[in-house]
């Protein structure tokens, strides 16, 4: 199920589910789980062999026959440094390629195919769900911002949430990693439990995401994110009081667009590892903080989608790309063979006596 | 029966059939004449050139003839892997053999109709090749760079373009 905002009277986003086929991701269960969730962190240089032989050798003198058996011997990054030896080897490696070539553009026009069907598939799918994660992006007030900031000591919650905007956002470099105190965080800790607070979830915000299936969670010990040590309240506040931050969270529908990936993943390990971020128990604690953890989800959820959609073009186009290039080799390797031009007296005469 | 063969330099070597047969052009000779006593003539394969293709088919002899239609398809397949070369294949080539010898034997293989021997030498070749510059390939082998500068850079842009292939 998928759930589409609007704004209500007070201001709040209201949900209206909307029919979805597909199964809702990992992060979306763990937003909406009742009970609160806690994920396992879990060539060497060349020496030169330029000997220059006393006597020529046989090898410039082996028939052509031998001479393309000797090169379709040899890995196609090797015929391409052979056809830079003589315009022999150029000619003969050329054959040697354009039959390779002609073999695999068979296989790449039906991968083009497949990559493009999938591309347009992937895009009446999902183009949907962008569109609609998006909603949650647009009309975002300033006052959620200014409420979270009023806090000197939030609740680990809130903090977690403005955390993953201000990672969302881009930190800048010096404050990318500093250790947060110890007392203030609660990130890692396994063992701590939170009352499951009560709440139909099905009224929850950001719902529901079918995402393609390459864009599953980042996994913490693979994505090496459980060395990510939490900011401290007094950086993110620093960091979301500038304007500048203000700015690209009033214009997130399409700063959402230039997010790194890598601070998608980031911010999807600290949301899932964080016992306590869930719709229901995040709106008890912060309203704020709840509507920021909307549009936390809603980025994830967009950028996610946007990410594989943006991974199957780049396949296709490289197929594309490397047909295109197929194509242009054996086009000019087959120019090379035909005769030049040669530029006569006669021509030369006859070109005088027109102008 | 044993087969009789002549090397360009008068040199005769007498071998067994089965051995013979390693050579394609042989075999069919040998079938088309039939068993005779008279010495086969290789007015193309020197005696040193000949010894050394006689002892790497007595080394293979016992190995199985690969089907006509299938024999294409492995020596493709086997083609492309220029270090996928047996331990004995390698001893073999390296024993003694200089670059004449090495493209002598290319030649004999080739004229002799021994596919898993040209493959061989070519294979050879290939590794020796491997990793070289085509300054120190032409430098290797005696070979003249006959490219203008404009001709290297179009051969430079026409690589960029096959370099997936």
């Amino acid at each position: 199920m998928a759930v589409a905002a609007s704004t209500a009277n007070n201001n709040l986003l209201v949900v209206q589910q909307i029919p979805l086929a597909k199964p809702s991701s990992a992060l979306h269960q763990k937003l909406c789980s009742k009970k609160s969730v806690l994920r396992p962190t879990t060539p060497a240089s060349l020496r030169s062999t330029t000997t220059r032989p006393k006597h020529p050798t046989l090898f410039p003198r082996l028939p052509n026959e031998l001479l393309l058996v000797l090169l379709e011997t040899m890995p196609t990054t090797q015929i391409c440094t052979m056809r830079r030896v003589s315009k022999t080897y150029a000619a003969l490696g050329s054959l040697v390629i354009a039959k390779r070539i002609e073999e695999q553009l068979q296989e790449l026009a039906v991968k083009d195919v497949e990559l493009r069907a999938a591309l347009a598939a992937a895009q009446a799918e999902f183009g949907l769900h962008l569109d609609h994660y998006k909603q949650f992006l647009r009309g975002v007030t300033p006052s959620d911002l200014t409420e979270a900031l009023w806090y000197s000591n939030p609740p680990e919650e809130l903090r977690a949430i403005c955390e993953c905007l201000c990672r969302l956002k881009g930190l800048p470099p010096a404050a990318a990693a500093p250790a947060a105190p110890a007392t203030s965080l609660r990130r890692r800790n396994a063992t701590t439990t939170t009352t499951a607070l009560r709440s139909s979830s099905s009224s929850s915000s950001v719902h529901a995401s079918p995402r393609p299936s390459s864009a599953t969670l980042s996994s913490p010990s693979s994505a090496g994110l459980t060395s990510l040590q939490p900011l401290p309240w007094s950086q993110i506040k620093k960091h979301m009081g500038r304007y500048e931050f203000k700015t690209w969270l009033l214009n997130l529908q399409s700063n959402v667009d230039h997010i790194p990936h890598s601070s998608i993943r980031v911010v999807e390990h600290i949301i899932m590892i964080a016992p306590d971020i869930n719709y229901d128990h995040v709106r008890d604690v912060s309203l704020a903080g709840y509507r920021l953890l909307i549009l936390v989800a809603a980025c994830l959820q967009y950028a996610n989608i946007n990410h594989d959609l943006k991974a199957k073009a780049a396949a296709a186009t490289k197929v594309q790309r490397t047909m295109e290039n197929y194509k242009r080799f054996v086009a000019e390797t087959t120019a090379l063979d035909k005769p030049p031009v040669l530029v006569t007296d006669e021509m030369i005469a006859l070109a005088a006596e027109e102008n | 029966m044993p087969v009789i063969l002549q090397a360009s330099d008068g040199q005769q070597f007498t071998i067994s059939k089965p051995v013979a047969e390693r050579s394609m052009l042989l075999k069919n000779m040998l079938d088309d004449v039939g068993e005779n006593e008279q010495a086969i003539p290789l007015p193309n394969v020197s005696g040193p050139i000949l010894a050394a293709v006689i002892e790497y088919c007595e080394h293979h002899k016992d190995e199985a003839m690969p089907a006509a239609d299938e024999d294409d398809k492995v020596f493709e397949a086997s083609k492309k892997k220029p270090d996928d070369i047996d331990q004995w294949d390698a001893d073999f080539m390296k024993q003694g053999k200089g670059n004449e010898e090495l493209f002598e034997i290319i030649l004999a293989a080739n004229y002799l109709d021994i596919k898993p021997l040209l493959d061989l030498g070519c294979k050879t070749v290939a590794n020796m090749i491997k990793g070289k510059t085509p300054e120190q390939i032409r430098e290797m082998f005696n070979i003249e760079n006959d490219f203008t500068p404009d001709e290297e850079e179009q051969i430079r842009r026409e690589n960029e373009w096959a370099a997936d292939a």
